[in-house]
């Protein structure tokens, strides 16, 4: 008995050990072609986009680079909300990285959401001051237990560490600065009419707002200009009120930040939100879609911000 | 521990510093109070059912020895069982009769509406029930005496660590142990920190890391290329295996460190090389209950050739038939029994190669037949298996699509070769226990492997799957 008690703490140890040794060292994982730390590397970026998967599934990375001067990336994490944008950013600044201009994702459900990170590779992407600073927020906001942090600290991402050389080769081979490089097709209205909506929410959360406002404070001080882009949505989306209460909050909010930063809606563009092969579903684009829409918002980049 | 097993482990811990800190003699009221706790904290009119039927079975078993007559003897057996028999039928199995014979009477042009049932079923009643019957049974058959203590059986009844899944421990092992007191044993109780560390990594690490992908397969096969559908009747048996063998190791492992040995419940089934091998590995203890109290008394094998097909296949429906109120179970059961009646134990002389080969195909027709167990209707596994095989090829968008429903996002590939390391690691372990010298009768870690298990469950855990699949039984 004592044995297997002494071997189950000496397990424990070196469960604890590890875990403090991936939150902090992983980062240092050689860099894929996606994600914080691909970005860092980079050292000067021109153009970087940073968002949810309205910005993987909605931004060509061949337009942006075809049609933009300078270097672009995406920077997308799935359910990517403003108040972890902001910290993305500080973050990937106090790294050293310089951008030319930013373009934040304008996602109205991500701006309504209680904080919480829904996307494990941003814990990959970054060290463990910033994980700490991530828990204290969704903590503050909401009632996250121990089996959260459990899973936030110890468990996430240990699959993709374990299979690391192969789940990387795999996974980067699909990105491209960020930039989504799998081609999805599009869908039928039937399809498209018979999805469920997205419900509705209280609002627009305060750690959101003040996110965006954390992300414009940084920009200020880094003179970086910053640009608000909201991808299309499939047509009934605009016809939910639910999802319009939000939209409207959104810009609303925006227009307190007018003179600090541009906005360029979806509705702003010639793009054909009823076309059902635009759309994967009520919310990403396909490829068709994200092509066209790409080409519309250089367009209008184009004319100056 | 159908709900959370983190909760009943640490229930389990406060069990454990009250009962060693209590005199020997005393132990077996800790247990039974805690057992009572534990099963009225699923549910009080549970509680009572359960225990209403311990007593009844303890004061049946008490007339059955009292009687002296031959036919007395028979009456109180019959009069002891038939009201255990019809809670479960009761519970169980009524709504299925009501609505099968419903649907005879409309094949016959007789439309009737079944009368449906709104209850819960207890939990644990399929095995409380056998235990109880095996116990009423073995007084019958002079196989052993009534238990004289009645709080010691109704413990044995209730004892919380396996009412909800078993295994359907027999009494006289079990009860033996009260008689000779519940001692700590060290060895014993370290023999449990790894059977448990051994459950946690089976039904943590691969159980519940499967269950997402088998139930979104499942759920919508057709949506899925038929790759997708043969990998996940593949992974259910791992699934189905781990769970219920994970549950059966903890809840061993719970026993042990209370100073009570149990009887294991599995012996690594998927290196079985017939169809009778494979019975003598899985859930042994209903096997072996089934075996005793229906196989046998129905003549077992010293019958005609014709009758001991009948009563193999009449084993076999009945095993079926305990699983579930459905007819996916029944054919399930009826398809093992023809099975087992073309099956010969295989001998120990092959090539390896041939062992090999006896071992995949019974493995391959195991998944095969679990694909009715698993799902909701005939129709439905018809379906499956028509799209695993009129669907499958081996195309890279194919394998990719299949690989997806893991996580549905860029990660599932990560997900996926985890899985196949961990089956890996539990297939090398296994192999050693059925291929090594003399494993198979010890249970026994090393220092490596109880790391590594250990580790491995703190983590790759899947801590949010909570429940058990063989619970619903």
């Amino acid at each position: 008995m004592k044995r297997t008690i002494k071997i189950l703490a000496g397990v424990v140890l070196a469960v604890l050990l590890m875990t403090v040794i991936k939150n902090e060292y992983a980062r240092l994982l050689p860099v894929s072609s996606y994600g914080m730390q691909a970005a860092v590397k980079k050292g000067t970026i021109d153009h970087l986009f940073i968002g949810s998967s309205m910005f993987r599934q909605g931004l060509s990375i061949d337009v942006l680079e075809e049609e933009l001067a300078g270097s672009v990336y995406i920077l997308s994490y799935n359910g990517n909300q403003p108040a972890f944008m902001a910290m993305e950013l500080e973050y990937m600044l106090e790294e050293g990285l310089e951008i030319g201009t930013l373009y934040v994702d304008l996602y109205p459900y991500t701006a309504a959401a209680a904080p919480w990170i829904s996307d494990t590779k941003i814990l990959l992407d970054t060290d463990l001051r910033f994980k700490m600073d991530a828990w204290n927020l969704m903590s503050s906001y909401s009632s996250a237990g121990f089996s959260d942090f459990y899973e936030l600290f110890v468990t996430a991402n240990n699959e993709q560490i374990l299979t690391y050389p192969i789940h990387n080769r795999l996974v980067s081979a699909q990105f491209r600065n960020g930039g989504n490089l799998l081609t999805p097709g599009g869908q039928t209205k039937e399809y498209l009419d018979s999805l469920g909506m997205l419900g509705g929410r209280e609002g627009l959360q305060e750690a959101q707002t003040e996110g965006y406002q954390r992300l414009l404070r940084l920009a200020q001080e880094h003179g970086i200009q910053v640009c608000f882009l909201e991808t299309p949505k499939y047509v009934r989306m605009y016809q939910d009120e639910d999802y319009m209460e939000l939209y409207r909050a959104c810009i609303q909010q925006m227009e307190e930040f007018s003179g600090e930063a541009f906005v360029v809606l979806a509705e702003d563009l010639d793009f054909d939100r009823e076309n059902p092969e635009c759309f994967q579903d009520l919310i990403h684009l396909s490829t068709q879609g994200r092509t066209l829409y790409t080409k519309l918002l250089c367009d209008r980049l184009k004319q100056g911000i | 521990m159908a709900s959370n097993i983190m909760l009943t482990l640490l229930f389990l811990a406060a069990v454990l510093a009250v009962y060693y800190l209590s005199p020997p003699r005393i132990r077996w009221g800790i247990l039974l109070a805690a057992s009572l706790l534990f099963y009225a904290g699923t549910s009080v009119w549970m509680l009572l059912i359960a225990g209403t039927s311990a007593c009844w079975s303890w004061f049946a078993g008490g007339k059955i020895e009292e009687i002296r007559t031959e036919k007395g003897k028979r009456g109180w057996l019959l009069f002891g069982i038939l009201p255990l028999l019809g809670v479960l039928f009761l519970f169980k199995y009524f709504n299925f009769f009501s609505v099968s014979f419903a649907s005879l009477l409309g094949l016959a042009g007789l439309a009737a509406d079944p009368l449906v049932l709104k209850l819960m079923l207890p939990l644990g009643i399929s095995y409380y029930t056998f235990k109880m019957i095996s116990y009423l049974a073995d007084i019958y058959v002079g196989k052993r005496s009534p238990e004289p203590h009645m709080g010691y059986y109704v413990t044995y009844i209730l004892f919380f660590p396996q009412i909800l899944s078993g295994p359907i421990e027999r009494s006289e092992g079990f009860l033996e142990q009260f008689h000779q007191g519940l001692y700590y044993d060290s060895r014993l109780f370290g023999e449990g920190i790894e059977r448990i560390v051994l459950g946690l990594f089976k039904k943590m690490v691969i159980a519940n890391r499967l269950s997402g992908y088998v139930d979104t397969v499942f759920a919508a096969p057709g949506d899925y290329p038929g790759v997708a559908a043969v990998m996940a009747a593949v992974f259910y048996s791992f699934q189905l295996y781990c769970d219920f063998s994970g549950y059966s190791d903890i809840a061993v492992g719970m026993g042990n460190l209370l100073g009570i040995r149990s009887r294991q419940n599995f012996r690594c089934p998927y290196f079985a090389r017939s169809i009778r091998e494979f019975w003598d590995r899985w859930h042994i203890s209903l096997s072996g209950w089934l075996r005793d109290y229906v196989y046998i008394p129905l003549g077992g094998n010293r019958v005609t050739q014709g009758k001991r097909r009948r009563n193999v296949l009449l084993t076999f429906l009945a095993s079926g038939l305990w699983h579930g109120d459905n007819w996916t179970f029944v054919v399930w059961g009826a398809v093992h029994g023809v099975w087992n009646l073309c099956s010969r134990k295989k001998k120990g002389a092959d090539s390896p190669f041939g062992k090999i080969w006896q071992t995949l195909l019974t493995f391959s027709g195991v998944t095969l037949t679990w694909v009715f167990f698993r799902a909701e209707s005939l129709g439905a596994a018809f379906f499956y298996l028509r799209r695993a095989v009129m669907g499958f090829s081996l195309s890279a968008m194919d394998i990719q699509n299949a690989v997806l429903p893991f996580t549905g996002d860029n990660t599932c590939a990560a997900y996926f070769l985890t899985v196949c390391l961990f089956l890996g690691m539990l297939f090398l372990y296994e192999w050693g226990q059925v291929y090594g010298k003399g494993k198979e009768q010890e249970f026994s870690f090393s220092p490596l492997w109880l790391a590594v298990l250990g580790g491995s469950v703190m983590l790759f855990g899947v801590f949010g799957v909570s429940g058990f699949l063989y619970a619903q039984f």
